[in-house]
């Protein structure tokens, strides 16, 4: 979901929060802390990192980007997401369940 | 998650109030971590609850920044597991070692087929051990607590293994090492540190098969490997071989040592397109679990300090040993991995 937020490209913590919110319509609600827990790991295994930092109303925001292992890692689970959609059309179709 | 532009703005005093009191929260993170993202974090805490509408800490942050704080004191995902081979081996472990270590719970049953289905089965897990050296066990601890809940908690982890039920099976795991643990306190302090050989090694092979599991990708990668059919005909083969073991060679380690010995050939062949890498190195891990095991027989034999704390303290400095080489080989000895590894890291079959 992280890596996903970030693969429109460099974002702040409170950014990818609701980047997160929004495209899981709302399933997903991280909590600061595990953001960064999850972040921490992501920048450790280079699937992401950070990219620039500003401070906007006295406040420090630093900007995370997705790295090319990053959108590698992305783009083969969303490939295996889609061949598992893909079966389950199929078996839902061979059942005659689907559309 | 409500947007900040539905939410009256805080007053200053409000905001610089929440400020402090989510700095207070921060104390559970490292000094060394608040120095880099103490500003950071803080900032978009102060963004979150003013999205929300809130003036104090919420309870669930309370909650996530204790637990963030903990997780980043014990370098709980900060460790990493270098890419490659040894990455691939260490996953299909942390499948592999609960399933062991539910095989080994299983061991009264193989006593009890063993002595004509007449051994005590009620008389606690560690049995089959000390009705060799004719000692009753005596303790609702090491019978109850240490015995069969103990060893039924890894028999619950291995099932949640099989269901890839990562964080249910860590919990179980955990369960179960706390009650080894108790088991084997109360059996040093009840019979004796010397009848705690054999028995001790397996609180540190407990504690890595938990750590193992508490790595959030081992269990699905290392299912990914080996597929779960060539798991189910591990524990089929080994329960087999366990109840045989029970009746030719009463029970003791040597059936677990064949059992091991299956673990490391079935996994590698599993799928034929596995790395050749990845089973070279589970046959090394599985060679470093079987040597503990072994240390853990002769430790008290080898040495001048039999029947003393003395041996049972050198089994487990042994066998921690062991765990610290293996661990110096998988985890990444570089903080920068090398870019080219995007491109070339082995990625197993299921993955492809």
């Amino acid at each position: 979901m992280i890596l996903t937020a970030l693969a429109s490209g460099p974002k702040h913590g409170y950014a990818v929060l609701r980047e997160v919110d929004e495209i899981s319509h709302g399933r997903v609600s991280l909590r600061p802390g595990t953001l960064y827990t999850a972040l921490d790991r992501l920048c450790g295994e280079r699937l992401a990192e950070t990219d620039h930092e500003e401070v906007v109303d006295g406040r420090l925001r630093r900007y995370y980007r997705i790295t090319g292992l990053g959108a590698t890692r992305l783009s083969t689970e969303v490939e295996r997401m889609r061949q598992n959609a893909t079966a389950a059309a199929r078996h839902l179709k061979l059942g005659g369940l689907g559309a | 998650m409500t947007g900040p532009e539905h939410t009256p703005a805080p007053t200053g005093a409000e905001t610089a109030s929440l400020e402090r009191r989510y700095r207070r929260l921060l104390v559970a993170y490292p000094a060394s971590y608040r120095a880099s993202k103490e500003d950071e974090l803080v900032a978009v805490l102060l963004d979150h609850a003013q999205a929300e509408g809130r003036t104090r800490p919420s309870l669930e942050d309370r909650f996530d920044l204790l637990r963030g704080g903990l997780r980043a004191r014990l370098n709980f995902g900060t460790v990493r597991v270098a890419n490659g081979p040894w990455r691939h081996a260490v996953a299909v472990t942390t499948v592999m070692l609960p399933l062991f270590l539910a095989l080994r719970a299983l061991r009264p049953l193989s006593a009890f087929v063993g002595h004509g289905f007449t051994f005590p089965l009620w008389s606690g897990y560690g049995a089959p051990l000390w009705n060799q050296s004719g000692v009753q066990f005596d303790s609702i601890v090491a019978d109850l607590l240490g015995g069969w809940i103990g060893a039924g908690a890894w028999v619950i982890a291995a099932v949640f293994v099989m269901l890839r039920r990562r964080r249910r099976a860590a919990i179980a795991a955990t369960v179960g090492t706390v009650l080894e643990v108790a088991f084997v306190f109360d059996l040093i302090t009840t019979h004796g540190p010397d009848h705690a050989h054999g028995v001790a090694v397996f609180v540190v092979i407990e504690v890595l098969a938990t750590c193992l599991l508490w790595w959030p990708d081992g269990l699905t990668e290392g299912i990914g490997i080996t597929g779960r059919r060539s798991l189910l005909a591990f524990m089929a083969f080994g329960t087999v071989l366990n109840l045989w073991s029970g009746t030719w060679w009463r029970g003791n380690e040597r059936g677990l040592l064949v059992a091991l010995a299956a673990l490391v050939v079935l996994a590698p062949v599993a799928r034929r397109n596995t790395h050749p890498g990845v089973a070279v190195r589970i046959v090394i891990i599985g060679v470093v679990v079987g040597l503990m095991l072994v240390i853990a027989r002769q430790a008290g034999s080898v040495t001048e300090i039999n029947s003393s704390y003395g041996s049972i303290a050198l089994e487990i400095v042994l066998c921690l040993l062991c765990v610290v080489a293996l661990a110096v080989a998988v985890v990444a000895p570089s903080p920068v991995p090398r870019e080219s590894s995007a491109g070339g890291e082995f990625v197993p079959s299921s993955e492809r």
